[in-house]
C-alpha cells in the first residue's frame, strides 16, 4: 500500500516563527508544479495541514516547505529534527499558469512569498515586491535576489528595505515605465491580495491569486474549502489555490 | 486456515463488506476514486441531493478540535438535475460492480424529499434520507429532531420510493434517540443509519470570534464515537429494523464495535480526511479483516448485535 513518507534533511530558522524545512521524499517522488501545495501530518493536529510548497529537486527527491507556526500542528512541523519522519500527501492543487518565455511580476505579503518562489526557482522569467510587516519578519530576500531580474524589498514601517505597503508599492511601480508582464501573481494576507487584484485591474494586467482556506479532504470532496467564485462555487484544495483575480469574489 | 467471510446482508441486498463512506465526506465518489478501486468497498453514499443547487455556507465552514472537527459545509451540492446527468451514471456503474448505493436526500421540506425521491426511484438500491435538516416550515427544527415530522418525512419518501429502500438517517441532537427510531420504523422505513453529527461550537478565547461562520456546526471525528456506539446501541434495543452505524470510526476495531452494539453497516466518515494518501478505506477494510482473522471471526455477521 502506498505510503508517501519523508525524512527531514535540515531545518533552518528563518525568523522566531518561520522555519524552511528541507524534506526528502521516500517511495514515489512526482515534482511539484510551482503554486502546488502538499498536505502533512501533524503531531499536536487532527487534519493534515497544506503547507505550499517553496521548491522542489527531482534529482533529489527533496520538497522545500517554509513553514509559519500559527498553532500546535504548525509548531511542531518548525521544531522538527533531521532524521525524523513526515507523513506527506502527492503535490495537490491547480498551481500557477505559466508560459515559459514570458515575463511576470510577483507580489508576495509575509509568509506568502514561499509559494511564488517556486514560480522564480522553475526558471521562469520575474521581478518581485516582497512585502512584510517590519524588519523581523522578512524571509527570502537573498533567495529572490539571486533568481530574479529584479527584487524589492518593501516593510509596512520601513525597517528594512523600502517603507510602503503592498498596494502602495505596486501601483507605484506599474505607473514607471516597466517590462511588459504576462501577469501579476500574489500570494498573501487576503486584503492585500484583494488589493494587488483592483490594482491589476485598473492597470489592465492578468492577475492569478493563491489564496487558502482550512482543508479537511484536501481533495474536492468535501467541500470544505469551498469558496464563491464569479463562475460558480470553487474548491481551494482542487480548483485553486490559484484563481484569476477577477473570478474571486473579494467582499465576501 | 480459514479465511473471513466479510459478507453480510442488509435490507435484502448482499454487501462484500460491511463498510461503506459516509454522506459529505466522499463526494460523489470521483475524487477518492482517483486513489482506489472504490468496488472493493461494500457500499457507498452520495454527497446529499437536494432539489435546487446549493452554493453551502460562508467560509470558514470547518474548525478543528480535540480530537475531530467541526463542520457546516450547508449542503453545498449542484442540485438533482445536474445529479442526476453528472453523478448518477458513475454511481450506477458503480453499483454494476456490487458496491451498494445509497444517495442520499435532503430537502427543506417533505415535499422536497418527496420530489426527489419520485425523480430518483429505482436508479439505485437505497435512498438515505437526510432529516437532521431544519424544517423550514417547522420554525427551523430539524426534521429528526421530532418524531411526527421524521414519520412524515419517511411516510413521504417510502411512498414514492418503489424498489429502492429507504434508510432514515438520524441525528443524535435529541432527548430520546429510541423515540425517533420507532417513529421512520412505523413510517415503513427499511433501515436506520447514524449518528449525523453532534452539535457544537468552539469560540476563539482570544479574539471571541467564532470557529466557523454559521457559528454551530457538526461534530464529527473519534471525539464523537462512544456517542455513536450509544445511540446505535439504544435504537438496536428500540426497532427490528436494520442498522448502518457510523460517527468516529477509524479502525478495524471500531468497525467491529460498532457491529456489536447493532449495526449490521458501518459508515467511515471523518477517517477519510486523515489519511494523505487518502486510502483511509482500503486501510480499514484490510484492518477489519486483519482483526477478524487473528480472532477467529470468521463470519462478520455474527458480530452484529453481539454485545454482553
Amino acid at each position: 500500500m502506498l505510503n508517501l513518507q519523508a525524512i527531514v534533511d535540515c531545518r533552518r530558522m528563518l525568523t522566531g516563527t518561520t522555519a524552511e524545512l528541507v524534506i526528502v521524499v521516500i517511495g514515489e517522488y512526482i515534482e511539484p508544479k510551482p503554486g502546488q501545495f502538499i498536505r502533512v501530518k501533524c503531531k499536536g493536529g487532527f487534519l493534515p495541514r497544506p503547507i505550499s510548497v517553496c521548491w522542489s529537486n527531482s534529482t533529489n527527491k527533496v520538497i522545500c516547505l517554509v513553514v509559519e507556526s500559527r498553532g500546535p500542528s504548525t509548531e511542531w512541523l518548525i521544531n522538527l529534527e533531521p532524521g525524523e519522519k513526515l507523513d506527506i500527501s502527492k503535490p495537490l492543487g491547480n498551481g500557477f499558469n505559466l508560459s515559459p518565455g514570458k515575463r511576470y511580476l510577483l507580489i508576495g505579503g509575509g509568509i506568502g512569498v514561499a509559494p511564488l518562489f517556486s514560480v522564480v526557482i522553475a526558471h521562469i522569467s520575474s521581478d518581485s515586491i516582497l512585502c512584510f510587516k517590519n524588519k523581523d519578519n522578512v524571509v527570502m530576500d537573498y533567495d529572490f535576489v539571486d533568481y530574479c531580474r529584479d527584487a524589492v524589498v518593501v516593510t509596512d514601517d520601513g525597517s528594512f528595505g523600502q517603507k510602503g505597503r503592498a498596494d502602495e508599492v505596486l501601483r507605484d511601480f506599474l505607473s514607471k515605465p516597466h517590462d511588459e508582464y504576462e501577469a501579476i501573481l500574489t500570494c498573501g494576507p487576503k486584503p492585500m491580495m484583494a488589493a494587488v487584484a483592483k490594482i491589476a485591474e485598473e492597470f489592465g494586467i492578468s492577475c492569478q491569486v493563491s489564496l487558502e482556506e482550512r482543508m479537511a479532504c484536501g481533495i474536492g470532496a468535501c467541500k470544505g474549502c469551498s469558496i464563491k467564485l464569479r463562475s460558480g462555487m470553487g474548491a481551494v484544495c482542487k480548483d485553486g489555490p490559484v484563481f484569476d483575480s477577477q473570478e474571486v469574489i473579494w467582499d465576501e | 486456515m480459514n479465511s473471513v467471510n466479510t459478507a453480510v446482508e442488509f435490507c435484502g441486498k448482499m454487501f462484500k463488506n460491511p463498510i461503506l463512506p459516509v454522506s459529505g465526506t466522499f463526494g460523489n465518489g470521483l475524487e477518492y476514486g482517483k486513489y482506489f478501486d472504490l468496488s472493493i468497498l461494500g457500499g457507498i453514499t452520495s454527497k446529499a441531493v437536494t432539489f435546487d443547487p446549493r452554493s453551502g455556507n460562508p467560509q470558514p465552514r470547518i474548525c478543528e478540535v480535540a480530537g475531530g472537527m467541526l463542520n457546516s459545509i450547508g449542503l453545498e451540492n449542484p442540485g438533482l438535475d445536474a445529479f442526476e446527468r453528472d453523478s448518477l451514471p458513475f454511481l450506477m456503474e458503480l453499483e454494476s460492480k456490487f458496491t451498494q448505493v445509497f444517495i442520499n436526500i435532503s430537502g427543506s421540506t417533505v415535499d422536497e424529499y418527496r420530489e426527489i425521491a419520485r425523480r430518483l426511484r429505482e436508479k439505485v438500491g437505497f435512498f438515505e434520507v437526510n432529516i437532521s435538516c431544519p424544517n423550514v416550515k417547522g420554525e427551523g427544527m430539524a426534521f429528526g429532531q421530532d418524531p411526527r415530522m421524521a414519520f412524515e418525512v419517511i411516510k413521504a419518501v417510502k411512498e414514492v420510493a418503489g424498489m429502492t429502500k429507504v434508510i432514515a438517517k438520524l441525528t443524535p441532537n435529541v432527548t430520546d434517540i429510541a423515540s425517533i427510531a420507532r417513529a421512520v420504523e412505523d413510517a415503513g422505513a427499511d433501515g436506520i443509519s447514524l449518528i449525523n453529527t453532534v452539535l457544537g461550537m468552539r469560540i476563539d478565547p482570544i479574539t471571541g470570534k467564532f470557529g466557523i461562520a454559521n457559528k454551530m456546526g457538526g461534530l464529527s471525528g473519534h471525539g464523537v464515537f462512544p456517542v455513536a456506539v450509544r445511540c446505535v446501541y439504544q435504537v438496536a434495543q428500540a426497532v427490528k429494523i436494520p442498522i448502518i452505524g457510523m460517527g468516529g470510526v477509524s479502525s478495524g476495531l471500531d468497525v467491529i464495535e460498532m457491529m456489536r452494539a447493532g449495526a449490521t453497516l458501518v459508515g467511515i466518515g471523518t477517517a477519510n480526511f486523515l489519511d494523505v494518501d487518502n486510502l483511509a478505506m482500503p486501510k480499514i477494510l484490510d484492518d477489519f479483516k486483519n482483526v477478524c482473522q487473528e480472532n477467529k471471526f470468521l463470519n462478520v455477521s455474527d458480530l452484529i448485535g453481539a454485545h454482553a
